[in-house]
């Protein structure tokens, strides 16, 4: 088949696929990287003694976080099946033994989540404390290490797979995470903190300005990091890069926009709404970036004719309409409830007691 | 597909527990966890309707203790075992999880901006609930209860098309897959159970109210024994459901299979004493369940839920996917290919412990079982292939291998050639002898046209469909 003129220079089922891969997990990572940010920040509340009211945003809705995290995984675990099985199969099977931790681990977490909230975890002391937000954090950043973990194996090929398998089921991870996964973690601050800007109240006191300055400045590093991780990931593939025409190009532009936006927020010491819009205006693109360059990798090391003439085998119109279709009117119903709860009467308290 | 490109995945086994039980482990949990968000959603919505109408004074205040069980029990547990099942799927058979998903990815996508629905609805209703009015709390719970139904309707689609696939064996039609034979009553039935399930629980969940009163407890618990009512209708639903099954997988519950039986069983007996309480104690004598009682009907449910999801992953065989894909994610075309060529001369795997084996024939026995046998059997452990063939000799051993289909019918034929059938027939013996340090090879051509004969004679087709033509389905 002649590959048509698609963005990432694939046949139409997959680049359908790729798009709505994209789209799936550009909903999921913003979620995920409010957990880890977040988790990062209240251990470090708990670590230094200091309170800050975006600390209690993040400690609030934490559990709400990686609720949507999970539920927004959903659509991406389905895709990744559908575009690469064979790669994605054989790295879950030879992770095994670390994804038997996984889900234990992340029920224990979400419990946790939820125990950090309430009142017995503050009466608690502060080492107590202090060590259970660290133990929360570094499960995160585990978990987040499994899925880079699985992602280089299964980009690895058949003859790594086969020397994996004789390997210890418990061998380490896969040499070639630590520069992705150091992007994943720096992107989480900036990526949290442009949504927790939405969250925060409008308080414009000291408090609040040194609050918005410190943010700001913690949100600026994480770029500046990930863009020197993403510099060096380019060079290295650039050529795979280089198929994917440009759209990569949308994470600096999208973190550029972020990065003016916390200078504004840090000149003004407040996020006002044009800042705020221009923080989720740059979350988009720059979310959206990291996909296509990931999915160009992961193209250029899986894809051939066998994998792109499977996915035309198991496309189907029927079913896709039926998701478009959901799709909107789900989105639709959701938009509805967060209209209703955001108009409710502002009297009564925000949340239920004792949980 | 030439046989080069069957994709041999990196499996391995989890002696001493065999996959089945892993899967059939996590599954049966994520399950009773699911059915029972489902049916809370129409309890939930039930009570509220009471509390908006002034028709149960303390309704408004259970639905909000309710839902805390609900969220941190079912949005918690519940989505990270279907998380799990996704993984665990991957871990016990690729094949069929991909097949799944080929078929039917859009569906499951469609499903989960159900999902996604459901969860916002529940945790804006778990925390802003309390401060709504009853009509938009009512709203929230409404769309609650239809978006997880709704999910439960494309699941079940997809789960009961595992065993009756319908016209889409021939048209490759998702829809005619997914509106199976086996859809309706399944969904039906599924619904069913998740209504128990929510009343059941919200019986255990109204005795941890403790500024109720007994009467005010016993009020809503008659309330919540509305939704056992449609118990009455298991029987008809089960009937329904076992009229459509196909005759060989109906004659492994009826006797055919003694676990399944005995699953089936265990299933319909807890179902039964359910039903009996909520029939004689809840609306004919009023009685108030207490917690322990309400636990011990939770625990009676949970065992009706793992005897039932037993039976549907039963029935199956010797089928994950009917006609489709066979148990050990081989498919019938593929076997007949692998006779002439093999079934592990391709697979690039190395055993974990090939040392242990002290010959080249041994070695292969293991790769066979591995390839062939593991999603159902481990060599000495549960379900171990030691352990049923012990009583067996060598040449039982061999004819029954080779006519394994017609041995136990719901079992998949045999996809291998004569080398690997006696490479798993020594592995066998060889085990049986406490695996000796020495073992000689058999590398007699002579037997090995017998086996060939053997093989050829057992034929590739599905054992049940010989059974069906002498007469004797299912047996």
């Amino acid at each position: 088949m002649t590959a048509a003129p698609q963005p990432l220079d694939v046949p139409g089922a997959t680049a359908a696929y790729l798009t709505v891969y994209a789209l799936a997990w550009a909903l999921h990572f913003p979620c995920a990287a409010y957990v880890l940010a977040g988790a990062g920040t209240v251990a470090f509340e708990e670590l230094t003694g200091v309170r800050t009211r975006a600390g209690a945003a993040l400690r609030d809705w934490l559990p709400f976080a990686l609720g949507a995290t999970i539920t927004t995984g959903v659509a991406p675990l389905v895709f990744v099946q559908v575009l690469y099985p064979e790669s994605f199969y054989s790295a879950n099977l030879l992770l095994r033994a670390h994804w038997a931790a996984v889900v234990p681990l992340l029920v224990a977490l979400f419990y946790l989540l939820y125990a950090i909230k309430g009142a017995r975890f503050a009466a608690r002391g502060r080492a107590a404390r202090a060590a259970l937000t660290l133990g929360v954090f570094a499960g995160f950043v585990a978990v987040a290490g499994l899925w880079t973990g699985n992602h280089v194996l299964s980009l690895a090929g058949p003859q790594a797979w086969v020397e994996r398998y004789g390997a210890s089921p418990l061998a380490a991870l896969p040499s070639g995470i630590a520069p992705r996964l150091v992007l994943w973690l720096a992107v989480a601050p900036p990526f949290a903190a442009a949504i927790v800007a939405w969250q925060r109240d409008g308080a414009t006191d000291a408090r609040a300005r040194a609050e918005w300055r410190a943010m700001a400045a913690v949100a600026g590093a994480g770029l500046l990091v990930a863009m020197v991780v993403a510099a060096l990931l380019a060079r290295e593939h650039a050529g795979a890069l280089a198929r994917a025409r440009g759209l990569p190009l949308l994470f600096p532009a999208g973190a550029l926009v972020q990065a003016l936006a916390w200078v504004a927020v840090a000149r003004s010491a407040r996020a006002g709404p044009a800042a705020r819009r221009a923080l989720a205006l740059g979350l988009a693109p720059a979310v959206l970036g990291l996909a296509a360059a990931r999915e160009a990798l992961r193209l250029d090391a899986l894809a051939d004719a066998e994998l792109l003439a499977a996915h035309r085998r198991v496309a189907t119109g029927a079913g896709a309409a039926i998701f478009v279709v959901l799709f909107l009117v789900c989105g639709a119903l959701i938009a509805w409830c967060v209209r209703t709860v955001r108009r409710r009467p502002r009297a009564a308290t925000s949340g239920p007691a004792g949980v | 597909m030439d046989v080069s490109e069957l994709p041999y995945y990196p499996m391995r086994d989890f002696e001493p527990l065999m996959k089945g039980l892993v899967i059939g482990g996590v599954g049966i949990v994520h399950v009773f966890l699911a059915q029972f968000a489902v049916g809370a959603g129409a309890l939930l919505c039930y009570l509220q309707w009471l509390a908006g109408r002034a028709r149960e004074p303390d309704a408004r205040a259970f639905v909000d203790g309710f839902f805390k069980t609900l969220v941190l029990v079912s949005f918690v547990l519940g989505a990270l075992s279907g998380v799990a099942m996704w993984l665990v799927a991957i871990q016990v058979s690729p094949r069929t999880i991909g097949l799944m998903v080929a078929e039917f990815h859009w569906l499951w996508a469609a499903e989960w901006t159900l999902f996604a629905l459901e969860v916002v609805a529940g945790y804006c209703f778990y925390r802003y609930g309390p401060e709504l009015e009853d009509a938009q709390r009512l709203r929230l719970l409404v769309l609650y209860a239809v978006a997880s139904w709704l999910s439960l309707f494309v699941i079940n689609g997809i789960l009961s098309w595992q065993l009756t696939p319908g016209g889409w064996t021939e048209s490759g039609s998702l829809l005619a897959g997914f509106f199976n034979p086996s859809f309706w009553p399944s969904l039906l039935f599924r619904t069913v159970v998740s209504l128990c399930l929510a009343a059941l629980a919200a019986c255990l969940v109204v005795n941890t109210m403790h500024a109720l009163s007994r009467e005010r407890m016993s009020a809503l618990i008659r309330r919540f024994a509305h939704l056992l009512a449609p118990m009455a209708s298991m029987p008809a639903l089960g009937a329904w459901y076992l009229a459509i099954l196909p005759a060989d997988s109906r004659g492994w519950v009826l006797g055919g299979s003694a676990a399944m039986s005995l699953f089936l069983n265990v299933a319909v007996v807890a179902s039964l004493l359910i039903g009996a309480y909520a029939a004689l104690g809840l609306w004919r004598g009023r009685l108030f369940i207490n917690a322990a009682t309400a636990a011990l009907l939770c625990a009676l449910a949970f065992g009706a839920t793992a005897g039932g999801e037993f039976v549907r992953e039963g029935v199956r065989k010797p089928y994950t996917v009917r006609g489709a894909l066979y148990s050990n994610s081989i498919t019938p075309a593929e076997v007949r290919r692998l006779r002439a060529t093999g079934s592990v001369a391709l697979d690039p795997y190395p055993l974990l412990d090939a040392g242990r084996y002290p010959t080249d024939e041994l070695r292969r026995g293991a790769k066979v079982l591995r390839f062939q046998c593991s999603v159902c059997h481990t060599l000495e452990g549960v379900n171990g292939l030691a352990h049923l063939t012990g009583a067996w000799s060598a040449e039982q051993l061999r004819l029954n291998v080779a006519n394994l289909q017609h041995t136990k019918t719901f079992m998949p034929p045999f996809a291998g050639n004569a080398r690997d059938l006696e490479a798993l027939v020594q592995l066998l013996l060889w085990v049986r002898a406490g695996r000796p340090g020495a073992w000689s090879e058999e590398d007699d051509a002579e037997l090995r046209a017998r086996l060939d004969r053997m093989l050829e004679e057992a034929g590739t087709e599905a054992g049940f469909a010989g059974a069906e033509a002498r007469g004797g389905a299912g047996r």
